[in-house]
């Protein structure tokens, strides 16, 4: 019965090990503050994926908005356009940069205007169904 | 003798020339550096080009015409205010010139918005204010805002998602009802530069450091 236990908690552990392993690192997060009235907010961050295989957001949300989207701004020759993403690939042992200009989460429909005084909790969705929490602060401009 | 002395001659005039055509090569090198400074991120015209006439509104809602360029050096950039990304960092690149220069009323950035349906004086009035004192914000029905930024070669339009389907609305055009307030304005990046006469002299487009366009600008400026 002992060994059994012993079996268990070791399996236990392996499949906490193993739901750990599908988090990724999320480094130097802030969001930036919108001029007043501007219901639209940009998040950046760069995500680091310390794994040996590939990590997929598949779903982005917020404490602060109702609305949250993957965006990538994209250049057409002279133009500018916004692209919407579905899904995120974060390659095996790789950074990637969301960045002004570049890749970004969109926040719209704030319940609240956001503020530099604004703390705001986004959650990432994992291809494999796991989740993870971080916490970004409002910045004036880029850190 | 007298063969020596033609000689001597003959080489006394080689080096007068040689000296001469030195000297001009360098009158015609420098003139050229002086009347055309190489400049870092902006691209000049062939020929400047004065702004036509036309009638927008600003952000304190005033009619404003092509006067509004004369007696200054101006920056213009079209974009929108629910840009959540491109048009936020171009500003504050642009305001941060502003800074730098420390140029007062001899420099402004003029913000041209492409979504007047979105985009009313109020809004714009503190979208602008956000982000610099010295920066006005341009408004205006469809068609003039479409006649203007075609002036300047400023490419945008619209698109939204109208019943599953993709709908573009061309510059120049009103904003049919059923879109609603979800879609996008997809824009010209570039910034445009005009001179205090109101001609339209140069352009120049991200990524750029604003240590390169302020170099630029106090080129043009004579600064």
């Amino acid at each position: 019965m002992n060994y059994y236990n012993k079996f268990f908690t070791c399996v236990l552990l392996a499949m906490l090990a193993g739901h750990g392993a599908a988090q990724v690192q999320v480094e130097n997060a802030w969001i930036q503050l919108a001029p007043p009235a501007i219901a639209v907010n940009a998040a950046y961050m760069t995500i680091h994926n310390p794994q040996l295989r590939a990590q997929t957001i598949v779903g982005v949300s917020a404490d602060c908005c109702a609305g949250v989207m993957l965006h990538k701004t994209r250049r057409e020759g002279d133009k500018v356009a916004m692209d919407h993403l579905e899904h995120l690939v974060i390659p095996a042992q790789a950074r990637v940069q969301l960045a002004p200009g570049g890749l970004h989460i969109m926040l719209t429909e704030a319940q609240e205007e956001l503020t530099l005084e604004s703390k705001v909790k986004i959650t990432f969705s994992f291809g494999d169904g796991s989740t993870q929490e971080f916490d970004l602060d409002v910045k004036q401009s880029e850190p | 003798m007298l063969n020596k002395v033609s000689h001597k001659k003959r080489w006394q005039l080689l080096y007068a020339v040689a000296i001469a055509t030195s000297l001009g090569l360098g009158v015609v090198l420098g003139a050229q550096q002086f009347s055309a400074p190489p400049l870092a991120v902006a691209q000049l015209l062939p020929a400047p080009k004065t702004i036509p006439e036309f009638a927008l509104e600003n952000h304190r809602a005033e009619v404003v015409d092509a006067t509004v360029f004369r007696g200054r050096w101006s920056l213009v950039f079209f974009g929108f205010a629910s840009c959540p990304d491109f048009c936020p960092l171009e500003l504050q690149k642009l305001a941060k010139l502003l800074n730098l220069m420390g140029a007062g009323d001899a420099l402004q950035v003029v913000f041209v918005s492409v979504d007047p349906e979105r985009d009313g004086q109020e809004k714009l009035a503190n979208y602008v204010g956000f982000f610099h004192p010295q920066i006005l914000g341009l408004r205006g029905n469809n068609q003039a805002l479409a006649n203007f930024a075609q002036f300047f070669g400023a490419a945008y339009d619209r698109s939204a998602i109208v019943e599953s389907k993709l709908l573009t609305i061309p510059a120049g055009i009103n904003l049919p009802t059923n879109v609603g307030e979800q879609y996008q304005v997809n824009h010209s990046t570039r910034i445009f530069v005009v001179n205090p006469q109101g001609e339209f002299v140069g352009s120049f487009t991200s990524p750029y450091e604003v240590e390169n366009l302020l170099s630029d600008m106090q080129k043009l400026m004579g600064r």
